[in-house]
């Protein structure tokens, strides 16, 4: 059938309430006698913990309550470990997640030592300051490759050493494969740490109700429903008697996955003191205690032909985790899995090492470790380009995949314990179209020889990548039409933005035929819908989308049996439209669907055997494996020689994630992730010092870019969809965000080609590319 | 961070070593010092109440002095904590003879500066900390050229008035500025000033 | 215990009058004591924008700002800004069919600053209005469909 509103940049059902200010986001629950609470967060990086004394602290007027470890007691376990390790031979893995508050050791700056419960805020902050933390600071390890030195401090004692994990991926035989190269390209890579910094800082509201015995908690995650696993198992309830409600979230991004201390304890109080209670982090708390990314140093090489042909790539690298690792192996076996790209990487040897250090935890955070890869690949193409001579373009189109090698293995496992099976793809047209765009042969052949004459520095930048997406294991929904007409989707996904009120109306609009701001999408809430993961690893549109589809399939087949029987004409001359079922070329013979509902919940009769009441279905979807998307970015900017700012002048997107359903929304994803890729490319640097001190930790020192730092961008969609489920889409939520940095690197590099520098680092900044130029005319 | 630095005082050395091992003459020179208080031998503890700007809070101390080569060199290990940060570091301090009326000071001190005046006050902490190593330097010259001054039998005590907490914050003020101001020019240099000062301060009161 | 100092304000048309602590913020006092919540807070120093109201008129960061130095002044929050429940501001009109907001979490703020930059420049340009925007951050958007959004707007205020 035609798809009516599959594909349509329909307008968001849910702005009207986020522009007139109605929308509920955590800080805005106010409940009658509410409680108010601040942690106290260790200065130290790494010390034993002598003793908390609170006394002060509870003597002050206003205050309630101060929580230690000693307070918790046996409840004061490691939390839970989010992701297992993948069954990767030889495999090693050190589990290592943070207890709820520090007990007799601290291992990051910012680590939770003791909870204040005051009838304000600000109360509970002053009497931060009334509590004495009697702390042994001791030796710090801050350099994730100094943290692997013999001597190094130990982050986990009980361990040998501060390795985390260890991993070896293969495929084929590398080392053959470099024997038989003709040039072989070796560079040290470093890529370092960033914070997601959502506008909205985390939360937790919690209410107990003794009399019904029933838990209520409002939190900014992005995973309610496991949230309300764990808190009904951690605090000895059952599922049922737990909600946890994500209501609006203000930006996701990955770090509210988790599950973070405050998150169980601040119920805990709240069923201890039997009055609500409310933790809001601020900004400062943000930067210390929740997760961040990135740091990894890579010593990658590219074993190629004469041609430009890759015979191979080798990578071993190191992963930094800070203090612990509750998230398993995700990020750096995203970063193994996304570095083969686009491209047909016969033999390939991976080998990461994680790293314990005393800084703060590390989580996904949008793109997830595959920014990493991309960033090793595309500029070990970039200087094997540069050393045979050879065009950029002209070597990364010579190594793509050809649409006909699909479904193409890499042998390798990917984050979702299946290996890494690229399910469909066509790259060559995209880079085409890039190119087009960017004005590629124009620029590289004219305007940049004349603007380099006239003393300007200016720079193209065009890489490629592909993208792991929509991985299971599943997501479900129900889907009810109502008595009024109105149709209600629940799923378990939650939203922090993405459209999700919007887009699975869409889906759902096409099967049942009633108009997008007729379907009211209750999601984030574990009441409405009992099963799910979550939103993250680009997977909504994959997965709920698709248990969307299935759902509404469903009960379109119960409209049409039942109108069938009522109106007695053959299911086949029916037709659903405008929130009516009715017969084909005779629109006055139907019935709304509506009042229909009401015919299927009788209030007499019998419910025929084998049928349900209502027009309802719940359905779930579980890929066999993520679908891969992929795409091309380009951009021309300008290096001024003497502040070495940078002036982005033109940015391209060509993105295939299989079939779009909002192209709007999409659109806004791509812009959102560019703008968070060139802020971790260029502006925004984690900075710690030797003793595990962040020292910019507020906006002064943390730059987000703002709208004169992110320039217009251009998109262009292709679709080839998806063959592993029914709706042909593929996820999208971080590609724009995954190649900015290898992009940046290039475009800054071609732009100040002058100095021949090579840029192996990310992030860069003014002073960065300053030293760079240098060090490049000293060495000249 | 390294603070290293040299200063000259004007007496003989030997005056100068016992003026620098003498509680009364550490307390008045310390900013804000509430009490110092002997805990062993050449071992002080102390309540520093900071009130620069947007430096504030009080910072339970504990001072040593060790490896003393007297009148020539001693160590100075401080470890001192509060609600605002924690700075831990050692001092290698050296008096040099020039002659029979002045001595040369020369230090060379890491201090390891941690918690929020760390993480939000990066700026003013170089400035600050070499204001107020200043400021004590000098109190404690004024202080020697006082006890020099004396009649043999009057008390040493007496004769010196150490500098309040206004008089530090003051000063470090002005030398902030000027520091500030040296490399950006008046009027920006005070406008910086000033933004920082704000924003720092409103970081450190949530 | 700290003083309790009686205040008087103007929000949104609607007078209040309430005793408050000295050191209660603004943004604290709109959202928590009047709970008037659609006023956000990104990050209590001044940088974000996202709690932006207009304090007679003017844009103002009600995180740096104590209510009592509200005392007497007429601000407006973005619960004023649509005319009634079936009708929105020709600026959160614009922001819904441009798609100018994600998570919606910094849009207040955005829409507040907003308004007296339109009032000054009904005609902007697209630098102009960046210039404008780069005062309130966003996480999500990339900004494009917000400059979208402002440009449409300002063509729409301009016609009525």
């Amino acid at each position: 059938m035609a798809t009516r509103y599959f594909g349509k940049p329909i307008r968001r059902n849910e702005d009207p309430r986020l522009l007139r200010g109605e929308a509920l986001f955590v800080d805005d629950v106010h409940r009658s006698g509410m409680l108010h609470v601040a942690v106290l967060r260790s200065q130290y990086a790494h010390a034993r913990l002598l003793g908390i004394d609170a006394s002060a602290a509870r003597e002050r007027p206003g205050v309630v309550a101060v929580y230690t470890a000693d307070d918790l007691g046996d409840l004061n376990q490691p939390g839970p470990l989010l992701v297992t390790p993948p069954p990767i031979e030889r495999l090693v893995f050190h589990e290592r997640t943070q207890r709820q508050l520090a007990t007799d050791k601290i291992r990051y700056a910012g680590e939770a030592l003791a909870l204040v419960v005051a009838e304000s805020r600000y109360i509970a902050e002053d009497a931060l300051t009334d509590i004495f933390v009697d702390a042994e600071p001791l030796d710090v390890a801050v350099d994730v490759e100094k943290a692997l030195a013999p001597d190094a401090p130990r982050v986990h004692e009980d361990l040998p050493s501060n390795v985390a994990a260890h991993v070896i991926q293969e495929k084929g035989d590398y080392a053959a494969a470099q024997s038989r190269a003709d040039v072989v390209v070796k560079r040290r890579f470093v890529y370092d740490r960033g914070t997601a910094a959502a506008m909205e800082n985390r939360g937790v509201v919690a209410d107990w109700d003794g009399k019904s015995r029933r838990l209520t908690v409002w939190d900014t995650t992005q995973a309610p429903i496991p949230v309300r696993n764990a808190l009904a198992a951690v605090l000895g309830l059952s599922e049922s008697q737990v909600q946890v409600i994500a209501p609006f979230i203000g930006g996701g991004f990955g770090p509210k996955i988790m599950f973070y201390p405050e998150e169980f304890l601040v119920p805990w109080v709240a069923m201890r003191l039997g009055r609500p209670v409310k933790w809001i982090e601020d900004r400062q708390e943000n930067f210390f205690g929740t997760t961040q990314e990135r740091g990894q140093v890579h010593e990658a090489e590219l074993a190629l032909t004469r041609e430009g042909r890759i015979l191979g790539v080798k990578d071993v690298f190191l992963h930094d985790t800070g203090a612990y690792d509750p998230y398993g192996l995700t990020v750096p076996i995203n970063t193994q899995c996304t570095l083969l790209g686009p491209y047909d990487v016969p033999n390939y040897y991976t080998e990461f090492t994680v790293v314990f250090t005393n800084k703060t935890i590390v989580t996904p955070y949008r793109g997830a470790g595959r920014q990493h890869g991309v960033f090793v690949m595309e500029r070990l193409l970039d200087l094997a380009a540069k050393e045979l001579g050879l065009d950029r373009v002209e070597i990364r189109r010579r190594n793509y995949l050809p649409p006909e090698a699909f479904p193409h293995n890499h042998e390798i496992i990917f984050q979702d314990f299946a290996p890494l099976v690229y399910d469909s793809g066509n790259y060559a047209p995209i880079l085409d179209r890039v190119t087009e765009m960017i004005g590629y042969e124009q620029f590289v052949g004219e305007e940049q020889p004349r603007l380099r004459a006239e003393g300007r520095h200016v720079g193209l930048g065009i890489v490629s990548y592909v993208e792991g997406t929509g991985i299971g294991p599943y997501e479900g929904a129900r889907i009810t039409v109502e008595p009024s007409g109105m149709v209600n989707v629940a799923m378990g996904v939650g939203t922090q933005g993405q459209g999700h009120y919007t887009v699975f109306a869409q889906v759902v609009a096409d099967q049942i035929g009633v108009d997008v701001d007729k379907i009211q999408v209750v999601t984030g809430d574990t009441r409405e819908f009992n099963w799910g993961t979550g939103t993250f690893a680009s997977r909504g549109a994959v997965v709920a989308g698709n248990a969307c589809h299935a759902a509404a399939v469903v009960v379109r087949e119960k409209i049409l049996r039942l109108a069938s029987d009522e109106l007695e004409v053959a299911e086949d001359d029916l037709e659903l439209g405008g929130g009516r079922v009715y017969v084909r070329g005779a629109p006055q013979r139907g019935i709304d669907l509506g009042a229909l509902a009401l015919k299927a919940n009788p209030m007499r009769g019998a419910v025929k055997p084998g049928t349900e009441p209502g027009l309802e279905a719940t359905s779930y979807f579980g890929p066999e494996r993520g679908a891969t998307a992929s795409g091309v970015h380009a951009m021309i900017l300008e290096v001024d020689p003497e502040t070495m700012m940078v002036e982005i002048q033109r940015y391209v997107v060509v993105h295939d994630c299989g079939r779009v359903i909002n192209p709007m929304i999409l659109e806004g994803q791509m812009h959102g992730g560019v703008a968070q890729g060139i802020g971790n490319a260029f502006y925004e640097r984690l900075v710690f010092d030797d003793y595990g001190q962040l020292l910019t930790a507020s906006f002064m020192d943390y730059l987000l870019p703002t709208a004169t730092d992110v320039p217009r961008v251009e998109t262009a969609h292709q679709e080839t969809p998806s063959p592993l489920n029914p709706l042909g889409v593929k996820g999208a939520g971080e590609a724009g965000a995954i190649p900015v940095a290898a992009l940046f690197a290039q475009a800054v590099e071609d732009a100040l080609a002058a100095y021949d520098l090579e840029i192996c680092e990310i992030p860069l900044s003014p002073n960065r590319l300053f030293e760079m130029v240098e060090e490049a005319k000293e060495g000249a | 961070m390294q603070l290293n630095g040299e200063y000259t005082f004007n007496g003989p050395r030997e005056a100068v070593w016992e003026l620098l091992h003498d509680p009364e003459v550490l307390k008045a020179a310390l900013p804000g010092a509430r009490q110092l208080e002997k805990t062993g031998e050449d071992e002080y503890k102390a309540q520093l109440q900071v009130r620069v700007g947007p430096v504030n809070g009080v910072f339970a101390t504990k001072i040593a002095l060790t490896d003393k080569t007297p009148p020539e060199r001693y160590t100075m290990l401080v470890d001192s904590k509060g609600q605002t940060g924690f700075g831990k570091g050692s001092a290698l301090v050296t008096l040099i003879e020039q002659d029979a009326a002045t001595t040369l000071m020369t230090y060379e001190a890491t201090l390891q500066v941690g918690g929020r005046i760390a993480s939000v006050g990066q700026r003013m902490l170089d400035t600050v900390s070499k204001s107020l190593t200043r400021q004590s330097l000098e109190a404690m010259n004024n202080a020697l050229e006082a006890r020099l001054a004396l009649e043999p039998d009057a008390e040493p005590a007496e004769a010196y008035t150490a500098p309040t907490q206004a008089d530090f914050a003051r000063e470090v003020a002005k030398d902030v500025a000027a520091e500030t101001v040296k490399s950006r020019g008046f009027v920006v240099g005070l406008v910086i000033v000033a933004i920082i000062a704000v924003v720092v301060a409103v970081l450190l009161m949530i | 215990m700290p003083e309790s100092i009686a205040i008087r304000v103007t929000i949104n048309g609607q007078p209040y009058e309430r005793s408050v602590e000295s050191r209660l913020l603004l943004s604290d006092f709109l959202r928590h004591t009047l709970e008037l919540t659609g006023t956000h807070v990104g990050c209590e120093h001044g940088v974000c924008g996202a709690c932006t109201v207009l304090l007679d008129g003017e844009a103002v960061r009600s995180c740096l700002m104590f209510a009592v130095q509200a005392d007497g002044h007429a601000l407006t929050t973005v619960e004023g800004l649509a005319p009634n429940g079936e009708t929105l501001h020709p600026l959160q009109a614009a922001f819904r069919e441009a798609h100018g907001l994600q998570c919606g979490f910094c849009t207040p703020g955005i829409l507040m600053a907003m308004v007296p930059f339109l009032q000054q420049n009904p005609n902007p340009t697209e630098a102009e209005i960046r210039d404008a925007l780069s005062a309130n951050l966003c996480r999500c958007t990339g900004y494009q469909n917000i400059v979208e959004a402002v440009r449409l707007a300002a063509g729409r205020l301009t016609e009525t």
